[in-house]
C-alpha cells in the first residue's frame, strides 16, 4: 500500500504544480450586470406576440404559484377577443414548470429565451426566481409577483404592485389588527425559510413596537411539521390572536390542531388561503380568520355591485373558465401582470421592441388595472411607496367578508415610516375607491 | 407528569405510522427474501390513484377497492413475475439495483401518464380527520389518529397469525429459505412467494392510503422519508419480527414526540436533532444490532463472489475493428468539441455542459461501485458538500472559485473518509442503508443551515475568471471547455486508479474480501482510500455542476438523486469510465430532446422512467445496458467481417492493458 501512494506521491506533485499555475491566475467573475434591452422583437410576427410563462406548477406549493397562468391567459383572452393589440394576438405559447426548484427555474428562463425565443415572460410565480439575473442581463420584459428581492432593481422585471418586497412596509397592520381585535397576547408562528420568517419577524416587531404582548412565537418551523407542541404551549401563554406566516396547507393543518387543543374559537391572521375553494372546502377550520390583501377584495363587487369595475372584469372573465380554472388571488396576480405588459404593448405602438416595450412602462406613474392601488413604475423597481394599503378580509360563516372598511373605502393605509396603528391616513389619489 | 404524558401519547399514533410500513416490509423480507426499497413507491402508486379516484368523484370505497384490493396485489404480482422471481439467485446489489429501479421508476411513470399535477390529501376511507372522537388524558385522538392505531394492531395481528400458526406461513418461509426443499414436498414454491409479494403489496397499499389524508398532498417524498423511519423500526427485529417492527415504530414515534415538546422551539435540538432522529435510530441499529450487520449474509458459500462481468468489448474486439473505434471515437470527440464551441444552440450548449458536469460526478459511482463493489447511495451528498462549499468559500472568504471547488472536493473527501469508518464492517444491503441515512441526514440537519446549503431561495456559486477569459459574461461555451477539463482530469484519475496497483486491490476486495485480506491488502485502509477518492471526485463534480448552474440548493443534491444517480450508472455502465461519460451526457441530452415533444413537463420524469426501466436489467446485464449493446452490435458487425474475410483478417485482439475493461 505504501509503494501505490509513493507512486501516487509524484503524480500528485506534478499536477498539483500545474492546478497551482492555472489557480494562481484565477478569480471570481462578477454577475454579469442587466443590459440595456436590444432593439429586437423575438416571436413577435405581424399577427402574434408569443410570450412564455414560468410559475411552480407541480408539486407541494404548486397550489400557491400554477393558477397565475389562467390568469395571464384570461386576460389574453379578452384583449384577443377584441382584435388582439395593434393587429397582433397576445399569445401564451410556452408554459413552462419549474416544480419549485431554484435550478430548474433558472435552466427555464434560458430556455424560454434561448430556446422558445419569447418577446417576454409574462406571469412568473414561484417562491425561487433564480432565473431572474438571467432574464435581467437578456433584457427580457418580465412580469409576475415577487416573494423575494430578486427583481429589483432591474428596470426590465415587473412584479405586480412594485418589484421591492418589504415586509417593514406593513408595520402598521399588524398592530392595528391588534387593537381592532382588543387582542391581549399574540401568537406568531413561521416557516423557517426567509419569505415566512422576515414577514412573521414584522409582525413580532410590530407587536413589540406598540406594547402589545407577544405570548409565543416559533419562526423556525421546518415546513409542513407536527404543530402540536407549538399549539400546547400557545394555549399555556395565553394567547388570543395568532399570526400565521404559513402556506395554506400548514395553516389548515394548524387550525386542525388549535380546534383540537380547545383553541378553536381564537382569531387568527392568516397571509394565504383567501381562496373561495379553500374555504368551501374547510369552512369549520376558517371561521375567526382574518386575511391581509393588497388588492381589491373579491367581496367588494358583491357589497357594491358596480362600484369596482376592474374587479368586475377581472371576475368575469374567470367565470368563463370554471370549474377548470375560478378566480383568485394568484390568478389576479396574473391578470395584473397581463393587464401591465398589453399596457406596454399598446404604447409602443406597432413597432415593437423590448427595449421600446419596457422604456414604455417604466413611464407609466398609476398603474391599478382598477385592482391596486396605484404602482408607480418610475420608481417602483427600488422604492416602496408611501402610504402603504391593504385590505381585510373575515371569514364569516362560509363566506369572506370585508372588515375594517369605511363604506367603499376598503383600502386600510398607513406611512412606511413611523406609522400610527390607531390612526390609519387616506389612500394615495387614483386608488380604486368605489 | 402530565406534560410528559401530552407529550408522549400522541406519539403512539404516529408511531404506528412507521409500523404499518415497517411491517410490511418485515413481511416483505421474511416471505420473499428481497429487502423492497421499492415498498414506499407501491405505497405511493395506491395512495395517488385512490386521490385520483376520489377527485373524480368516484366513492372513497370504490376507490379504496380499486387502489388497494385490486391494483396493490396486482402490482406485487407483476413485480414477482416479471422481475424478482427472474433474479432469485442474483446477488444482492442486483436485488438492490432493481428494487431501486422500482423506488425511482414508479412515481415517475405515474407523472408521465398522469402528468405532474398535484394531488391533494383525499378523504380518509375510515373516520373523518378532522373529528375528535376521544381523548386519551388531555390528548385528543383525531379520526386519522384512530384509524391508523386500529388498522395497524389488525394487521399486526392478522400477520402473526399467518405466520406462526397456518400451514401457509410455514410454507412461506420455508419458500425463501428453501424453494427447491419446498418442491420436494409437492408445494409450487413459486406460487407461494408469488402469494407472499401479493400481500405485501397489498399492505404497502393499504399503508399508502391510510396515510394520505395525514399530508396535505401526495408526494412520493412522504413515502421514501416514511420507508427510512419505517426502516428504522423494522430494524430492531433485525428485519425478521414483526412484533418487535411494531415496538420499534411506536417507540420511534414516542421519542420522537418527547423530543418534539421537550426541545424548545428554534433550537438547534429541534431544527437539527429533531428530523435526524429516525436515521440516526437507523445508523445505530445498523452499526451495533449483529442481526443488522449480517443481514444479508448468504447460506450459499458462493453467492458473495459476484457472478463475472463479461469483459469490455474494448479488450476482446478484433484489432482492425478496435483501430476504426479508436479513430473514430476520437474523430467524434474532436468533432463533438468543436461543434459545441463554434454552431450549437446557447441552450444545448448549456445542456451538454451539464452533461459534462453530472460526468464528473457519476465518475465517483464507477470508482465506489463499479470498481469497489461497494454500493453507496450517497453520492449527491458528497457532491452537494463541493459545491456549498466552493459558494461559501467564494461568497464568504473571497476564495476564488476553482480554488473553492478543490478545497470543496477535499473536504467531501474528508467527510467520505470520515463516513467510510462506521461502514468498514458492511457491505451489500447494511451499507446501502447506512449511506442511505448519511444522504438523509445531510438533507434533513447538515444542509438546510443557510451557513451549509445556503439560503432556501440558492446558494450563489460564483463563474470563475482565468485572466482576461470572465466566464460569467462570455458565453456557456467557454465554461464548457472549462468544465471538459474538469472531466478529463478526473476520468485520467480513475483510469490510474484501475490500472493501478489499487485498482487491483479494490478488484481483489470486490472479490472475495477474505481473499484480498488472506493475501496482505488492508482492507480498512483500502475501503477508507475509495470512499475518500470517491467522495472527492464527487465533490468536485458538484463544485463544477453549482457554478455551471451559478445557484443551487439542497434539493439539488438531496437523497433522490443520489439514487437515481445509480439507476442511470448502472444502465449506462458502472464498470467503466466510458459508461460514466455516457450516463452524463445520456441524462441530460435525452430530457432535452423530450423537451422539444409537446407537454414537456413530462421530459424529467420520463427520462427517469427510461433509465430505471434500463436499471431493472441490471441482474441481467451487470455490465450496463449501453455496454451490453456495444458488444451485441460490435460481435455482430466482426461475424459480418469475418465472412466477409473469412483468411482470419478478424483475429481478436489480446485484452489490452486496462483490467476491467476501462476504455
Amino acid at each position: 500500500m505504501l509503494a501505490v501512494v509513493r507512486r501516487w506521491r509524484g503524480r500528485a506533485a506534478i499536477g498539483s504544480a500545474l492546478a497551482a499555475l492555472v489557480l494562481a491566475g484565477c478569480s471570481n467573475a462578477a454577475p454579469p450586470s442587466a443590459t440595456p434591452q436590444s432593439g429586437t422583437a423575438p416571436g413577435v410576427t405581424s399577427t402574434a406576440i408569443d410570450v412564455g410563462a414560468l410559475a411552480t406548477l407541480s408539486g407541494p406549493i404548486a397550489a400557491d404559484f400554477g393558477p397565475i397562468v389562467p390568469g395571464v391567459e384570461a386576460y389574453f383572452d379578452m384583449v384577443n377577443a377584441h382584435g388582439g393589440i395593434n393587429g397582433r394576438k397576445l399569445v401564451m405559447a410556452h408554459a413552462l414548470d419549474d416544480g419549485g426548484s431554484p435550478t430548474q427555474n433558472a435552466d427555464l428562463a434560458r430556455t424560454l429565451v434561448q430556446q422558445d425565443h419569447v418577446f417576454a415572460v409574462v406571469g412568473v410565480a414561484t417562491a425561487f426566481f433564480s432565473g431572474a439575473p438571467y432574464l435581467a442581463s437578456s433584457g427580457t420584459p418580465t412580469f409576475g409577483f415577487a416573494t423575494e428581492n430578486d427583481w429589483t432593481p432591474a428596470p426590465n422585471l415587473f412584479a405586480a404592485y412594485g418589484s421591492i418586497v418589504s415586509y417593514t412596509s406593513s408595520l402598521g397592520q399588524f398592530a392595528f389588527l391588534a387593537h381592532q381585535l382588543h387582542t391581549t397576547s399574540v401568537g406568531v408562528l413561521a416557516y423557517n425559510v426567509p419569505q415566512s420568517a422576515e414577514e412573521c419577524q414584522t409582525a413580532v416587531n410590530s407587536f413589540n413596537r406598540y406594547g402589545i404582548h407577544v405570548g409565543y412565537s416559533d419562526l423556525s418551523i421546518p415546513y409542513l411539521g407536527d404543530l402540536s407542541s407549538d399549539v400546547l404551549r400557545m394555549k399555556q401563554a395565553g394567547v388570543d390572536l395568532v399570526v400565521s406566516c404559513m402556506d395554506v396547507s400548514g395553516n389548515l393543518g394548524l387550525a386542525r390542531t388549535m380546534q383540537q387543543n380547545g383553541l378553536g374559537n381564537t382569531q387568527q391572521l392568516w397571509f394565504d388561503g383567501y381562496d373561495r375553494t379553500t374555504l368551501e372546502a374547510n369552512a369549520p377550520l376558517m371561521q375567526h380568520t382574518h386575511f391581509l390583501v393588497q388588492h381589491v377584495p373579491f367581496e367588494a363587487a358583491s357589497a357594491f355591485p358596480g362600484k369596482f369595475p376592474g374587479l368586475q372584469t377581472y371576475l368575469a372573465a374567470m367565470k368563463k373558465y370554471e370549474p377548470k380554472y375560478t378566480y383568485n388571488e394568484v390568478a389576479m396576480d396574473g391578470w395584473l401582470s397581463a393587464a401591465l405588459f398589453a399596457q406596454g404593448v399598446k404604447a409602443a405602438g406597432s413597432d415593437l421592441t423590448q427595449k421600446k416595450l419596457v422604456d414604455d412602462i417604466n413611464h407609466i406613474t398609476n398603474f391599478t388595472a382598477g385592482l391596486s392601488t396605484p404602482v408607480n413604475w418610475t420608481l417602483a423597481h427600488t422604492v416602496v411607496t408611501s402610504p402603504e394599503c391593504e385590505s381585510y378580509v373575515t371569514v364569516v360563516g362560509s363566506k369572506f367578508q370585508l372588515a375594517f372598511n369605511h363604506g367603499t373605502n376598503i383600502w386600510t393605509c398607513f406611512p412606511t415610516t413611523d406609522p400610527d396603528p390607531t390612526k390609519p391616513v387616506q389612500p394615495p389619489p387614483g386608488s380604486p375607491l368605489g | 407528569m402530565g406534560q410528559f404524558l401530552s407529550y408522549a401519547i400522541p406519539g403512539i399514533p404516529y408511531g404506528c405510522t412507521f409500523a404499518i410500513v415497517a411491517v410490511g416490509l418485515v413481511l416483505t423480507y421474511q416471505a420473499t427474501g428481497v429487502f423492497n426499497f421499492a415498498f414506499g413507491a407501491q405505497a405511493y402508486v395506491s395512495a395517488y390513484v385512490y386521490a385520483l379516484l376520489t377527485e373524480h368523484g368516484m366513492n372513497r370505497f370504490g376507490a379504496f377497492a380499486v387502489s388497494v384490493l385490486l391494483l396493490a396485489p396486482l402490482l406485487g404480482l407483476l413485480f414477482d413475475r416479471l422481475l424478482f422471481s427472474r433474479i432469485a439467485r442474483a446477488n444482492v446489489t442486483a436485488k438492490i439495483v432493481s428494487a431501486l429501479g422500482l423506488f425511482v421508476g414508479l412515481p415517475s411513470l405515474l407523472a408521465v401518464v398522469f402528468g405532474s399535477a398535484t394531488r391533494y390529501a383525499p378523504p380518509s376511507v375510515l373516520f373523518n380527520p378532522a373529528t375528535v372522537y376521544f381523548h386519551v388524558g388531555s390528548t385528543p385522538i383525531n379520526g386519522i389518529e384512530l384509524a391508523t392505531v386500529i388498522v395497524t394492531v389488525v394487521v399486526v395481528v392478522a400477520l402473526m397469525v399467518l405466520l406462526r400458526y397456518t400451514a401457509y406461513g410455514l410454507k412461506m418461509r420455508a419458500a425463501v429459505e428453501s424453494g427447491r426443499l419446498l418442491e420436494l414436498d409437492g408445494v409450487n414454491a413459486s406460487a407461494v412467494v408469488s402469494s407472499a409479494w401479493m400481500i405485501s403489496s397489498l399492505l404497502a397499499g393499504l399503508a399508502g392510503v391510510l396515510l394520505a389524508p395525514q399530508y396535505p398532498t401526495v408526494s412520493s417524498n412522504t413515502y421514501a422519508v416514511l420507508l427510512v423511519a419505517a426502516i428504522a423500526a423494522a430494524a430492531l427485529g433485525a428485519l425478521r419480527s414483526i412484533p418487535l417492527a411494531l415496538v420499534g415504530g411506536i417507540a420511534l414515534g414516542v421519542v420522537e414526540g418527547l423530543a418534539s415538546g421537550y426541545f424548545a422551539p428554534g433550537s438547534i435540538l429541534h431544527t437539527g436533532l429533531l428530523p435526524a432522529i429516525p436515521f440516526l435510530a437507523l445508523v445505530f441499529l445498523l452499526l451495533f444490532l449483529p442481526g443488522m450487520r449480517s443481514l444479508d449474509e448468504p447460506n450459499d458459500p458462493l453467492s458473495s463472489v459476484d457472478p463475472p462481468i463479461p469483459p469490455s468489448i474494448t479488450t476482446t474486439r478484433s484489432r482492425d475493428i478496435d483501430r476504426v473505434v479508436r479513430v473514430g471515437r476520437w474523430a467524434l470527440a474532436i468533432f463533438f468539441v468543436f461543434s459545441v464551441l463554434t454552431w450549437v444552440p446557447g441552450n444545448w450548449v448549456f445542456t451538454l455542459s451539464t452533461g459534462i458536469a453530472l460526468s464528473t460526478i457519476f465518475l465517483s459511482i464507477t470508482l465506489i461501485t463499479g470498481m469497489g463493489g461497494q454500493l453507496s447511495l450517497c453520492q449527491a451528498t458528497f457532491a452537494g458538500i463541493g459545491a456549498f462549499a466552493a459558494g461559501q468559500l467564494a461568497l464568504h472568504a473571497g476564495l476564488p472559485i476553482l480554488l473553492g471547488a478543490v478545497t470543496g472536493a477535499l473536504l467531501a473527501a474528508v467527510i467520505g473518509a470520515v463516513a467510510a469508518l462506521p461502514a468498514l464492517r458492511l457491505r451489500g444491503l447494511p451499507l446501502a442503508l447506512l449511506t442511505l441515512s448519511f444522504a438523509l441526514l445531510a438533507d434533513y440537519v447538515a444542509f438546510p443551515p443557510s451557513w451549509a446549503g445556503g439560503p432556501v431561495t440558492g446558494l450563489n456559486v460564483p463563474r470563475p475568471q482565468i485572466g482576461p477569459i470572465n466566464f460569467a459574461t462570455s458565453s456557456t461555451r467557454a465554461f464548457f471547455l472549462l468544465a471538459l477539463v474538469m472531466l478529463v482530469l478526473a476520468s485520467t484519475v480513475v483510469l490510474l486508479i484501475q490500472r493501478g496497483t489499487l485498482g487491483r486491490f479494490l478488484g481483489a476486495m470486490r472479490g472475495s474480501p477474505v481473499g484480498a485480506a488472506s493475501i496482505g491488502i488492508n482492507l480498512s485502509w483500502t475501503k477508507v482510500l475509495l470512499f475518500a477518492l470517491s467522495a472527492g471526485l464527487a465533490g468536485l463534480g458538484g463544485a463544477v455542476y453549482g457554478s455551471l448552474q451559478q445557484v443551487v440548493t439542497p434539493v439539488d443534491f438531496n437523497y433522490e438523486f443520489s439514487l437515481i444517480f445509480v439507476v442511470v450508472v448502472v444502465t449506462t455502465g458502472v464498470n467503466t469510465v466510458e459508461g460514466a461519460i455516457q450516463a452524463g451526457i445520456g441524462f441530460v441530452v435525452i430530457q432535452q430532446l423530450l423537451s422539444y415533444l409537446p407537454g414537456r413537463a413530462g421530459s424529467g420524469s420520463l427520462t427517469v422512467l427510461l433509465f430505471a426501466l434500463g436499471a431493472l436489467t441490471y441482474a441481467r446485464h451487470p455490465e450496463g445496458v449501453v455496454e451490453y449493446q456495444k458488444r451485441i452490435w460490435t460481435e455482430r458487425f466482426e461475424g459480418l467481417f469475418d465472412r466477409r474475410n473469412p483468411q482470419g483478417q478478424g483475429e481478436l485482439a489480446l485484452p489490452g492493458g486496462s483490467p476491467g475493461g476501462a476504455s
